[in-house]
């Protein structure tokens, strides 16, 4: 096994406790600063991959405005790095499938409940086995939705309005997810046949990887203002779902690197690196990726409905009791791997732009017109979820955020280990014993995940939390801490 | 010297094939890609007869197109390549043969998601042929 590695040697300029500067004279090709999120340790890690040369290489992207960001749980992905974000005007900027991800909108949602954690600890024997009975998971798992004829084309056109049309949830759980779980520029005709037929058996499905489902409890309230509006109190079990668009959305993601490499070239952009193709927004290319895309996103939403709805069921037949008298109300589902044209101000003025979010949180703050009248007060869910066996948290979006990084914020802890050093370091050592031992039941397809996925393969969540917390991209307002997980 | 390794990354996973041509570095990429993604047995019945064949605008291009192929197989179709043979066609084109053979869902390991164009390289050395490629998984 061999270890790939560069450690990053070029100029960061702190501007902030929080705030550092990659100017755009490194490059002679950049046109924009690199702009990183991070405290200083959090700094450390980042330096030894290349995420901070793939900052430099968005940044030479044509059409980018303000900064090629990057959030505190940053770390290398695929051309653009995961927990980037990049703006590019509508106008003159590009739009690129690599800036959006191969999992397009994975994203998370989570559940409130009227149970204690005391209640919930005493029955997570019999729980957690049914949560992991209900909800498919695991390697090419296929789920239990059988859709037939031009059905999976109304997932795609619907999203989660076709699984509430079809019994799989409540017509509340819309308005408390990001973009009521629909984007109506969706074209389910520009998803070709071979990602139907990847997708089409999958939906319902939690996947595998660094996907979950998890039974959590509340354990600190930071902002009680904020707390009392998404409907959360201490010691409250919370149920959160990690997960995105299965083949579906990879197969859309690799049918446009195909077209945009081809359009890369007729549009004479130059590329510091191939996974980076482009093409202009509102190009025939770039018209139709955003169409595929907003299906495969709209098929990511409605997966997670379904998969909701099988855990509300879960949980009715474990504590004999309906979904309603348990309060398994929707707190919010958000996508963090997605591009949405969006309008924002810059330098004074109202520009339209495609807003690249990849590993990164819609973070908009209180009266922004897209947060839900629920949630008006106080601006919209934000949702980051730590690694197996660690806390996740609540927050809210800001104006800081909003002026700062395009209403944008962290997405989760961001690895820090890759898989086979996560194995290595967890080598002779049971993870699902030592889990227990701690109090979180687990229950995975593949004991070989539970090593991948251990928690010392992650980055410190509370520090990344910290970090935007302190540079105000989001606020906290409560830390979750598991009772149990279900992985792929 | 044909063969393959496995490196690691960050969030996902590579694979380094060394070949003493360029048919056969097509072939041990096949085989590092299953490696990383499967291991089930394949049953002896015979398979159906693969009919494959791709004219990329490069050899990097090609070597994507062939490692997407047998991934989309692999995870919807439930089959895996045996008795693979490459021939090179003019113009960076690949022609497979070989069969299709069940591969029981039972042995998948790692969901590969795509093969990227992220650091690709393939090169011809003074031994033959090397090919590096990440997958996303």
């Amino acid at each position: 096994m061999a270890e790939v590695t560069r450690v990053w040697s070029g100029p960061l300029i702190q501007v902030t406790e929080t705030k550092w500067k990659i100017p755009k004279e490194y490059h002679p090709r950049m046109k924009v600063d690199g702009m990183v999120f991070a405290t200083p340790a959090l700094l450390t890690a980042m330096r030894e991959d290349q995420a901070l040369e793939q900052v430099v290489n968005v940044a030479q992207l044509p059409g980018i405005v303000q900064n090629s960001f990057a959030m505190p749980d940053i770390h290398w992905g695929y051309g653009f790095p995961i927990g980037g974000v990049a703006a590019f005007h509508e106008d003159q900027g590009v739009v690129s499938p690599g800036g959006v991800g191969y999992d397009i909108n994975c994203g998370v949602r989570l559940l409130l409940s009227r149970l204690s954690r005391e209640e919930a600890l005493a029955k997570m024997e019999n729980l957690i086995p049914a949560l992991y009975r209900n909800v498919p998971a695991g390697v090419g798992s296929e789920g239990r939705i059988k859709l037939k004829g031009g059905e999976l084309k109304k997932v795609l056109s619907l999203g989660s309005a076709w699984a509430v049309k079809n019994g799989y949830g409540w017509p509340e759980d819309l308005e408390r997810t990001e973009s009521r779980g629909q984007l109506e520029s969706a074209n389910a005709d520009r998803v070709s046949e071979r990602a139907l037929e990847r997708g089409g058996p999958q939906l319902g499905t939690l996947g595998s990887g660094n996907h979950f489902l998890e039974v959590q409890a509340v354990e600190k309230i930071y902002d009680p203002q904020a707390a009392a509006a998404f409907g959360l109190e201490e010691n409250q079990v919370t149920v959160m779902v990690h997960c995105g668009s299965r083949g579906l959305g990879y197969q859309v993601c690799d049918d446009f690197l195909d077209t945009f490499r081809r359009a890369s070239i007729r549009y004479g952009i130059e590329l510091p690196d191939r996974q980076l193709v482009c093409a202009p927004v509102h190009s025939p290319e770039g018209e139709e990726y955003l169409g595929a895309m907003a299906a495969a996103a709209n098929y990511a939403w409605a997966n997670r409905q379904c998969i909701m709805h099988w855990v509300r069921d879960a949980f009715e037949h474990v504590f004999q009791s309906s979904a309603e008298k348990l309060g398994l109300h929707l707190l919010y589902d958000v996508a963090h791997n997605i591009a949405k044209l969006e309008t924002h101000d810059v330098n004074g003025r109202t520009l339209r732009l495609c807003v690249h979010r990849k590993g990164a949180t819609r973070a908009f703050p209180a009266g922004h017109p897209e947060v839900t009248e629920r949630y008006q007060a106080v601006g919209q869910p934000v949702l980051i979820p730590g690694s197996m066996g660690t806390a996740s948290y609540v927050c809210c979006g800001t104006a800081v955020a909003m002026r700062e990084s395009f209403g944008s914020t962290a997405h989760g802890a961001g690895r820090l280990l890759s898989r086979h050093a996560a194995m290595r370091v967890t080598r002779g050592r049971h993870i699902a014993q030592e889990l227990l031992e701690r109090g979180i039941r687990v229950m995975a397809r593949e004991r070989g995940t539970l090593a991948e996925e251990a928690p010392e393969a992650y980055k410190d969540i509370d520090a990344v939390v910290d970090a935007v917390d302190r540079a105000g991209l989001s606020r906290k307002v409560a830390r979750l801490v598991p009772l149990g997980v279900v992985k792929g | 010297m044909d063969g393959f390794e496995i490196l690691e990354h960050t969030a996902d996973v590579g694979l380094r094939a060394r070949a003493s041509s360029l048919e056969t570095l097509f072939v041990q990429a096949a085989a590092g890609l299953y490696a990383i993604a499967w291991e089930g047995t394949i049953p002896a019945a015979p398979g159906e007869t693969i009919h494959w064949s791709y004219t990329g605008d490069s050899w990097e291009g090609t070597l994507i197109h062939f490692l997407n192929e047998l991934v989309f197989q692999l995870f919807t179709k439930n089959r895996a390549a045996r008795k693979l043979a490459c021939r090179l066609t003019p113009g960076f084109g690949l022609e497979l043969t070989g069969e299709w053979a069940a591969a029981s869902p039972g042995g998948l390991k790692l969901e590969i998601k795509s093969a990227t164009y992220h650091q690709i390289r393939l090169t011809q050395t003074v031994d033959g042929w090397q090919a590096v490629v990440y997958f996303d998984v």
